[in-house]
């Protein structure tokens, strides 16, 4: 039986290993969804507000709090008001940082021990909140804090881990390994070989011991998002492995170019792409612990604020590679390699994002926001990077609408960047281009369209099962191993697997839809619902792209992609997003505030 | 807090939808992919190589190889180039710049894929998986050459088909280049690459008389009535007259008529008949409808005769549509149409595709041959027989004669403008062999020229039976 046959066998193999895993994990992501949405409405523990009615003090009762609490007479208020002075919307109360904030939301009257208060302000043990004619005094019970909350006992993840993801993982690296290692004799030396397979497989035990370790080490370690990136990212290397070594043949066409050349190139690149998996890997857990344990995000905003245009600023000014790319967006670093910041520069776009709407922000932050928006969209059409933009765009849009419910500004928001679209359209050539041929798709192949049909005729011979690993035909389609490597998976491993990929960016989003609800305060909250939504969109928009069901820009798939800026920077989200959803649900005080609060006690006692 | 758990609810509904009307349309862009661009001219010639390493063969009825593929994925033709010029436009190009061909149509099944999951699954572990079936067609490479050689490069289209099952023996179409010109996409003559056999549009000339005469013999006018030939002066104002015999043929009835191809009778006939009788006739012989088999389409065979003026009428009779009216063939049909008389009024669905051989060696045929096109009654089809024979015996088909068969047949000429305006003259002719043994239809048409047609015709009848 030659490979070609072999492979042909297999593909099977690899649909039992990934769909399966794809379809536990989305079932238990909605389970857990509809869960969580149950103890959604449990309130924190060691914080709450009592409330004394002015006429009997006497009569006194507590008020549970959330971590983002809405007073008002809405049927949306957290806590309901009625009487004289109150209105829909009164007043917000919510945890970021380790401090407590209360901030008006209403034009109507709100007092803080007495005093009218007109901006967000700090409030401590023993604040007497007045609106209308209530009086609501914000207490700490230091004792109940350390305590754990019935909600955290639920929604902690089971003991018995489920094992089957995990393993039909192992099997899929070990099988992949060994495939691409059959693939590989006949087109490269038995010394090429060994090194390819001695790489990925420390790779992935690399990978399988950061799991083991990370996942007992780690409560809240959220399996289901890392047994996505994992079986993603395991895709994604087989992949672009086979893209290098199998099914290849030595270019003799070049003129001058040696056996010696050819394996040197392929072996650089490979390292190239091994190692910035390797640098997300070791990069995952530092910054899983870190934004778990401390609040350095909180922190990192103001400078993301500036570092955002910044990085953008930086691509436009010193930018290289428009020549084989149509956009200028790598940076030369000294020692050969070369960044792309814009990939970066997402990620300190949702940082900020999550910072301006953590809690539902006033007019002023939001125009504030509007205008830094702005100003980066004009940099980055600049670029032009309209990729970046077809991500970054829906992910606000989506953070803001959700934060915030402001939807008709949303709406305003998403119609006015229609007429943006409309505007750019007219303004930049390459975008007309794009879109003539995404039109003349189906009618005839020109040059503007020639990349998607080879795309879609490659998923055409896919079909349900695939080809097989090396029986693709990549040669033909430009970009096959970044932008159009969907097209390649396809066709290689069938529509099973595409539709795995699919759900596998859905369960990421699921898992961080349950953690919102249950996160401890307003930024997490936000900063979780950012990051994955990125994922999601800029998943779905290369995928709907290469697909052709919309115009395609220049977005790469995540974990699968090739290009090492884009690894890097998608497993520092992922890395993100698993240590945000990890932290703790308890609220926790800084010990210089704590220590006061003690001290208090014991004074009055 | 409720208000973030209300927003997450209707967003969490709106991502769920989201997400199945993005994979219900993932799924159905690949199926468009499936249907649409694979075997599409446009394709990714890089991919081709791969694909076809172990795709399967074509081959002819008598085993010879039309189409195979080499190890490396490179396909070759015909290694006689004379039978691979005659096969280009049945056979194709794996290149697809022919479009409607063996090769673009049953390509799935050439590079074995879309077969049913346990098929497959079973071949997949005997190491079989990837290899495409082969197609074994119904044409007989030798006929196919002769084809060929006797059209020699003149414009036109030759078929011969077996009118008892429907097979198609041969199917050329001149002129014609060789595949692998057509695969480099070089040096390709003009209008080499039409299959004209299946898919041209040609006015039937005097073959149309078939068509008149069975609407005769169908009304209540009398047969044996004559009308009175003459010559080149015209029937009626502006319609029909004899365009060779300046005399005329004289007194003739339907007999003499149809074997000295007299366009006054046809023309007198025709306005005897009237417009919808003649319709009807041809309707009967499936004009107006479109002929399908094997995923192959035929041009559609056109005959719409309006009541504009009666010398009009006259020249539709004839198969010489004028002003507003259409009647056109596919020299397939027509083909067809003789079979259809030698066959006692069955005319059998044409087919291409004797059987299919999978990998594993079974052979399996296609159970829908034998279907009937189009009927009419015997007594009618015995009729016409009997005309056609007196055509070729002593008429002017006489060219078609082939010593020891039964040959019927009609002869045509055709007067066309181009777009250039030139009058360009075709010469038709179509017939069979009315012998058990020989169940031969044959239909010849040459684009410009005047004569010759019932010649190859009966060289091509002789070849079909003696060799």
């Amino acid at each position: 039986m030659s490979f070609a046959d072999l492979a042909h066998l297999t593909r099977y193999g690899f649909v039992l290993l990934v769909l399966p895993v794809a379809v536990i994990l989305l079932t238990k992501s909605l389970r857990n969804f509809t869960q969580g949405m149950k103890y959604a409405r449990t309130p924190v523990s060691g914080f709450f507000l009592l409330a004394s009615d002015p006429l009997d003090d006497e009569l006194v009762r507590p008020l549970p709090l959330y971590h983002t609490t809405l007073i008002g007479s809405s049927r949306s208020a957290d806590i309901r008001v009625k009487g004289k002075g109150a209105t829909k919307r009164n007043a917000m109360i919510y945890y970021f940082n380790r401090r407590w904030y209360l901030e008006p939301t209403s034009k109507a009257l709100l007092f803080l021990n007495h005093k009218e208060i007109k901006e967000r302000t700090e409030i401590r043990q023993g604040d007497i909140i007045g609106i209308g004619a209530q009086q609501l005094s914000f207490v700490v019970d230091i004792g109940a804090m350390e305590k754990r909350g019935l909600a955290e006992e639920l929604l902690a993840e089971p003991k018995g881990r489920s094992w089957t993801s995990g393993v039909m993982i192992v099997f899929l690296q070990i099988g992949g390994t060994v495939m691409i290692y059959l693939g590989m004799q006949g087109t490269v030396t038995e010394g090429l070989s060994i090194l390819v397979v001695i790489v990925l497989g420390v790779l992935f035990l690399f990978a399988q011991l950061l799991y083991l370790s990370m996942s007992r080490l780690t409560p809240g370690f959220d399996e289901s998002i890392w047994h996505s990136v994992m079986l993603l990212s395991t895709l994604g290397l087989i992949l672009q492995t086979r893209l290098l070594f199998l099914s290849r043949s030595f270019p003799d066409w070049i003129e001058g170019y040696t056996m010696e050349q050819w394996y040197a190139s392929l072996r650089s690149v490979f390292f190239s792409q091994t190692i910035a998996v390797l640098i997300g890997l070791l990069l995952f857990p530092l910054i899983l612990l870190l934004v778990r344990r401390t609040s350095i995000l909180e922190k990192l905003a103001p400078v993301c604020f500036v570092l955002t245009p910044l990085l953008y600023l930086i691509t436009l000014l010193m930018g290289r590679g428009s020549e084989t790319h149509g956009a200028a967006l790598w940076i030369n670093l000294p020692g050969g390699f070369s960044l792309q910041l814009t990939e970066f520069a997402k990620i300190s776009w949702i940082i900020v994002l999550a910072d301006f709407f953590k809690t539902r922000a006033n007019k002023r932050s939001i125009i504030i926001f509007a205008v830094w928006a702005g100003v980066n969209a004009v940099l980055v059409l600049l670029l032009p990077d309209l990729g970046s933009l077809m991500v970054l765009l829906p992910t606000t849009l989506i953070v803001f609408a959700i934060m915030t419910s402001e939807y008709l500004i949303t709406f305003l928001a998403l119609a006015g960047s229609s007429v943006l679209g409309v505007l750019a359209y007219n303004a930049f050539p390459y975008v007309q281009r794009r879109l003539y041929g995404w039109i003349s798709l189906w009618e005839y192949v020109n040059d503007y369209n020639r990349q998607i049909v080879y795309g879609l005729q490659a998923v055409g011979r896919g079909g349900l099962l695939g080809r097989g690993l090396g029986n693709g035909s990549p040669e033909g389609i430009p970009l096959a191993s970044s932008d159009m490597v969907f097209s390649i998976l396809w066709e290689e491993m069938g529509l099973l697997i595409a539709i795995s990929v699919i759900i596998l960016f859905f369960v990421i989003w699921l898992r961080s839809a349950s953690a919102i609800i249950t996160a401890r305060d307003g930024f997490t909250s936000s900063l979780i619902l950012g990051l994955s939504s990125c994922l999601l969109m800029e998943a779905l928009i290369v995928i709907g792209g290469t697909t052709g069901l919309i115009p395609l820009t220049g977005v790469t798939l995540p974990f699968i992609a090739r290009g090492g800026s884009s690894i890097i920077a998608k497993w520092i989200m992922a890395a993100l997003l698993v240590g945000v959803v990890a932290r703790s649900r308890r609220l926790s005080l800084s010990r210089k505030v704590q220590r006061q609060y003690k001290e208090e006690l014991e004074a009055r006692s | 807090m409720k208000q973030l758990r209300n927003n997450i609810k209707s967003f969490l509904l709106i991502f769920l939808s989201l997400f199945v009307l993005f994979t219900a349309g993932v799924i159905l862009q690949s199926q468009r992919a499936r249907t649409t661009l694979l075997a599409s001219s446009g394709e990714n010639r890089a991919a081709l190589a791969q694909r076809y390493s172990q795709a399967g063969s074509i081959l002819s009825a008598d085993g010879v190889l039309l189409a195979s593929s080499d190890a490396d994925g490179k396909r070759n033709y015909s290694s006689d180039s004379q039978l691979a010029e005659a096969a280009l436009h049945v056979v194709g190009d794996y290149t697809h710049n022919i479009s409607y061909t063996v090769e673009s149509l049953w390509q799935n099944e050439l590079l074995g894929e879309g077969r049913p999951l346990a098929e497959q699954f079973l071949l997949d572990i005997q190491g079989q998986g990837l290899q495409g079936n082969n197609i074994v067609l119904s044409l007989r490479s030798d006929l196919m050459k002769t084809a060929y050689e006797l059209l020699s490069n003149r414009k036109g289209a030759a078929v011969v088909i077996n009118y008892k099952t429907g097979a198609i023996l041969a199917s050329v179409s001149s002129p014609s280049v060789h595949p692998d010109q057509v695969v480099a996409w070089k040096d390709i003559p003009d209008t080499s690459l039409f299959n004209r056999a299946f898919l041209g549009e040609y006015l039937p000339g005097s073959t149309f008389k078939i068509i008149t005469a069975s609407a005769l013999l169908q009304s209540n006018l009398s047969t044996e009535d004559t009308v009175m030939c003459q010559g080149s002066t015209p029937l009626i104002p502006g319609g029909v007259n004899e365009t060779h015999i300046n005399a005329g043929h004289g007194e003739v009835s339907l007999q003499e008529a149809m074997a000295q191809s007299c366009n006054h009778y046809f023309g007198y006939i025709g306005l005897e008949l009237g417009e919808q009788k003649i319709s009807k006739a041809a309707e009967q012989m499936a004009f107006n409808k479109t002929i399908e088999f094997d995923r192959f389409t035929l041009s559609k065979s056109q005959c719409t005769i309006g009541r504009e003026d009666d010398a009009a009428l006259t020249w539709a009779a004839i198969g010489q549509p004028a002003g507003k009216d259409i009647i056109q063939l596919s020299p397939l049909h027509l083909a067809m149409i003789s079979g259809m008389i030698a066959n006692n009024g069955r005319m059998t669905q044409a087919y291409l595709l004797e059987s299919m051989i999978y990998p594993s060696g079974k052979e399996s045929t296609f159970d829908n041959r034998g279907d009937l096109v189009a009927q009419i009654d015997p007594g009618l089809a015995q009729q016409l027989k009997d005309l056609l024979r007196q055509v070729v015996n002593s008429g002017t088909g006489v060219n078609a004669q082939v010593a020891g068969l039964d040959v019927c047949g009609k002869t045509g000429t055709a007067e066309v403008y181009n777009q250039e305006g030139e009058l360009i003259i075709s010469s038709l002719f179509t017939g069979f062999s009315n012998n058990q043994d020989y169940p031969f239809a044959v239909a010849v048409v040459l684009d410009d020229s005047t004569y010759g047609s019932s010649q190859i015709a009966g060289q091509l009848l002789a070849a079909a039976a003696y060799n």
